[in-house]
């Protein structure tokens, strides 16, 4: 096969990794510092406050000459979404800081919700960076606000997409 | 509380959801989105409504890509070996190919669509591109050129969310949406052309799909 990712997403203080899948439903935004899907219905995010902080990477195997120009976006939104805010940091981070539900200091951009356009996820922390073998971005951070107008109940999953270009 | 009531109005909205959710495959599937749910032994299950070959299964790939050197030998992304474009020799090529995995309803012999460029900047498509296409992009340029050639793709996965008490609508299939564009092309001095070729075997030129030089990182 051609080049192919998985996800990780990184708990804890010691960068804990866990792969979490290529597709479907990866992960919750929770109140808890935890991986993947489970226990967020017994940690939910109360209204007015935030989600634990989410940090991924996109881990590449296969063959490939060069991978590079990533990027992320949010192709739908949650539904109902009143009182949700997704936040992010452009561009990703190399450096990974423990998760807290805080208000977070690392993601503070908007998520976008089309596609950017041009790279938003650097390689090893440098734009316009790419591998050449197998490896991962920069971390992808992000942090679900709510208001105290979140309303309790089902919500439908938010859509992401990532895209790249492989030679 | 009428019952009746309520029951017509959730039948209307199902009967809705029902149209919009088929309006919305097909035109998906009309693109040339990709759904994927992976089975208890691991192979995809691809549903497609295009004419995808058998071949699609083996390598996922809407498009693979032949290199074609001056002693007539030829190199397969996917042929004994596994092949990227930093493995092309370019000091003896002669025209690089990309081939589809799915066919047309075409009275041509070759079903398939293939789309060529010549050594010396000339393309050659069968089966698809417009005759604009063809005019503009079918004569020899001269120069040292640097070929271009890569896949840029698509992959998406949700994410839920618990409120108070409330929880996420956990779907319970794995589905992943797959999206893969091939472009092909060559940069000669100030001149690029870029051809992209769509999964629903549609192309157009697109110059700037790739800017920029970019650096190798060690993560």
């Amino acid at each position: 096969m051609a080049a192919g990712f998985n996800w990780n997403q990184y708990n804890g203080t010691g960068t804990a990794e866990t792969s979490i899948g290529t597709g479907g439903n990866l992960f919750n935004f929770a109140a808890n510092d935890a991986s993947g899907t489970t226990g967020y219905d017994t940690n939910p995010i109360t209204a007015g406050k935030n989600s634990m902080e989410v940090y991924l990477k996109a881990d590449f195997i296969g063959t490939f000459n060069k991978i590079d120009n990533a990027q992320f976006w949010r192709s739908t939104d949650f539904s109902p979404s009143t009182g949700l805010t997704l936040k992010w940091l452009d561009n990703g981070t190399a450096v990974y800081v423990q998760p807290t539900t805080a208000t977070s200091s690392v993601a503070g951009d908007a998520i976008p919700t089309s596609d950017p356009g041009s790279e938003n996820v650097y390689f090893g922390g440098t734009a316009s960076g790419y591998i050449t073998g197998s490896g991962m971005t920069s971390y992808i951070v992000l942090q679900l606000q709510t208001t105290t107008a979140a309303a309790a109940g089902d919500t439908s999953l938010a859509e992401f997409t990532f895209q790249y270009d492989e030679s | 509380m009428n019952v009746n009531k309520q029951i017509d109005n959730f039948l209307k909205i199902r009967r809705q959801s029902l149209l919009d959710l088929e309006k919305a495959v097909e035109g998906l599937y009309a693109i040339g989105v990709r759904f994927f749910t992976p089975s208890p032994d691991g192979v995809p299950d691809i549903s497609a409504a295009q004419s995808l070959l058998p071949r699609y299964e083996k390598t996922l790939e809407d498009f693979e890509w032949k290199a074609i050197y001056t002693d007539k030998t030829e190199l397969d992304q996917y042929g004994e070996k596994q092949s990227h474009f930093g493995d092309i020799d370019m000091s003896k090529l002669d025209k690089i190919q990309y081939i589809s995995n799915f066919e047309i309803d075409t009275q041509n012999p070759e079903k398939r669509l293939v789309v060529t460029l010549n050594a010396d900047g000339s393309f050659d498509f069968w089966n698809c591109g417009d005759q604009k296409l063809k005019d503009e992009l079918s004569k020899p340029v001269e120069g040292k050129k640097k070929f271009i050639l890569f896949r840029r793709k698509r992959e998406t996965f949700t994410a839920g969310v618990g409120v108070n008490l409330g929880k996420a609508n956990i779907t319970p299939t794995g589905e992943k949406l797959t999206y893969a564009r091939y472009y092909l092309g060559y940069e000669c001095g100030k001149k690029k052309i870029i051809v992209c070729l769509y999964p629903n075997g549609q192309m157009a030129i697109d110059n700037d799909a790739k800017e920029g030089q970019s650096k190798k990182v060690s993560d």
